[in-house]
């Protein structure tokens, strides 16, 4: 559905000039350092999230989740969903990501970093118009609460383990 | 939720917009037979609904209550099969304020500390990897009323003096096999549909009706099921919650606790445990 493809306020992805030159720069994985909570990859999750559909800094009161609420955790951030039925939709409707939660037999990178039932999602890689970005954003959902709020997990990869066998092979020797 | 169940949803709200405009091909005696079977289902509702109240343990008692803790323990299963458990520690304290502890460890979601004031609109969250404890504002279109707040009033209490759902329509339907009196009601522009059991009268399930966040998504409906009631402070209350696709809650719940009131001020530290709520021993 053409209304979860970014579209217009979406946080301002890169323009065709600047992708290109980004394409030859190496792919870098910042840790988030406890004692540089807004820094390493933030920002850059955030961009992706934004560009996805699922975060709205300028209007908060529309987004699904809740910018007040990112902080920094391991590699990534984790976040406050508004209503978890609405953030699964918009998931499956913008194209981009890809269910792990089909019986693909991933075991890799955050083999230990998961959410409940139906919930970890990677996001394509590439720079194609279909594609977010250069790398692969990664989304966990975890189990909803009685208000229907749960907690989620993003992270930034270089590549995505099922996209392709080479991007499982980039993907656990980039570990 | 399935696209067919949004399509059939979609198409129902369609069905009872036309219905409730009394726009019916027969014109005026369609609209009579309609507004009286409408005022026949309100009066029925509200029956059902002082029914359910009493059933809870009146009114009175209902009205009386100021604050709860909910301590709550799940287990969830990963996408990998790995079991993990959720243990939860809430402070609601009515209308306005709430302190929820949040341990997920060892998952990625991990442990989080969360306050909202929303008398002195401030708010703060603590993850033992952020070194930023600092109090922050709350964002003007945050209300209580449309926080965990009211939502814990309306799952464990149903009313109480600041949630008060008002009874629109009933009818009877089927929840787990069983039937049911399903109550309509509304709350802070919200329909919440209460299912009663016809013996005890108490809620199995109250479905939630929830608009688009984004205004570009369906509407959702989400149900949330409640067994094994107990009784605290003489008010029957659910001992297990299921969200839909989740897990079951097991809950211990305090009604009317002494607390500590710093925890709504200045934020606690993680070292201090889930019941930094607690009042400080003198």
């Amino acid at each position: 559905m053409e209304q979860w493809r970014g579209g217009p306020g979406g946080g301002g992805g890169p323009g065709p000039a600047r992708q290109k030159k980004q394409e030859k720069k190496k792919c870098k994985q910042d840790p988030n350092r406890s004692q540089n909570p807004k820094g390493g990859d933030i920002p850059e999750i955030e961009d992706y999230l934004t560009r996805a559909g699922l975060l709205n800094m300028a209007n908060p009161s529309a987004s699904l989740i809740d910018p007040d609420s990112i902080k920094p955790r391991k590699e990534g951030i984790t976040y406050t969903i508004n209503n978890v039925d609405q953030f699964n939709y918009a998931l499956n409707h913008s194209g981009y990501a890809i269910d792990l939660n089909n019986g693909f037999p991933w075991n890799g990178q955050h083999d230990d970093q998961v959410g409940g039932k139906g919930v970890d999602n990677r996001f394509r890689t590439g720079t194609k118009p279909d594609k977010l970005g250069r790398k692969s954003l990664q989304v966990v959902v975890g189990p909803p609460d009685d208000s229907r709020k749960a907690t989620g997990y993003s992270d930034l990869d270089c590549s995505n383990p099922v996209q392709s066998p080479g991007s499982a092979a980039k993907h656990l020797i980039g570990k | 939720m399935r696209p067919y169940s949004l399509i059939l949803f979609a198409a129902t709200g369609l069905l009872l917009n036309y219905t409730c405009l009394g726009l019916t091909h027969n014109g005026s005696t369609g609209l009579e037979n309609h507004s009286m079977s409408n005022q026949s289902s309100e009066e029925q509702a509200r029956v059902l609904w002082e029914q359910a109240i009493a059933a809870k343990g009146g009114r009175e008692k209902l009205l009386r209550v100021k604050n709860m803790v909910i301590s709550s323990r799940a287990v969830y299963e990963t996408h990998l099969r790995k079991r993990n458990s959720w243990n939860q520690e809430r402070l609601l304290v009515f209308p306005d304020k709430e302190w929820h502890w949040t341990d997920m460890r060892p998952d990625v979601f991990g442990l989080r500390v969360e306050m909202y004031n929303y008398e002195m609109r401030i708010f703060y969250i603590l993850t033992p990897e952020d070194s930023d404890k600092k109090v922050r504002q709350v964002a003007n279109y945050k209300r209580w009323e449309e926080s965990t707040l009211s939502n814990a009033q309306i799952l464990y209490f149903m009313e109480t003096s600041w949630v008060k759902p008002l009874p629109i329509a009933a009818h009877q339907d089927k929840v787990n096999g069983q039937p049911v009196d399903i109550v309509q009601t509304e709350f802070f522009g919200q329909r919440i549909d209460f299912a009663l059991h016809k013996v005890t009268h108490l809620p199995v399930r109250i479905s939630y009706y929830n608009k688009s966040i984004t205004g570009r998504g369906p509407l959702t409906i989400s149900n949330v099921d409640l067994s094994e009631y107990v009784e605290v402070d003489g008010i029957k209350i659910p001992r297990k919650v299921t969200p839909e696709n989740s897990s079951t809650f097991n809950n211990r719940i305090q009604i009317n606790v002494d607390y500590n009131e710093e925890v709504f001020v200045k934020p606690t530290t993680l070292e201090a445990g889930p019941e930094t709520w607690r009042p400080k021993k003198k």
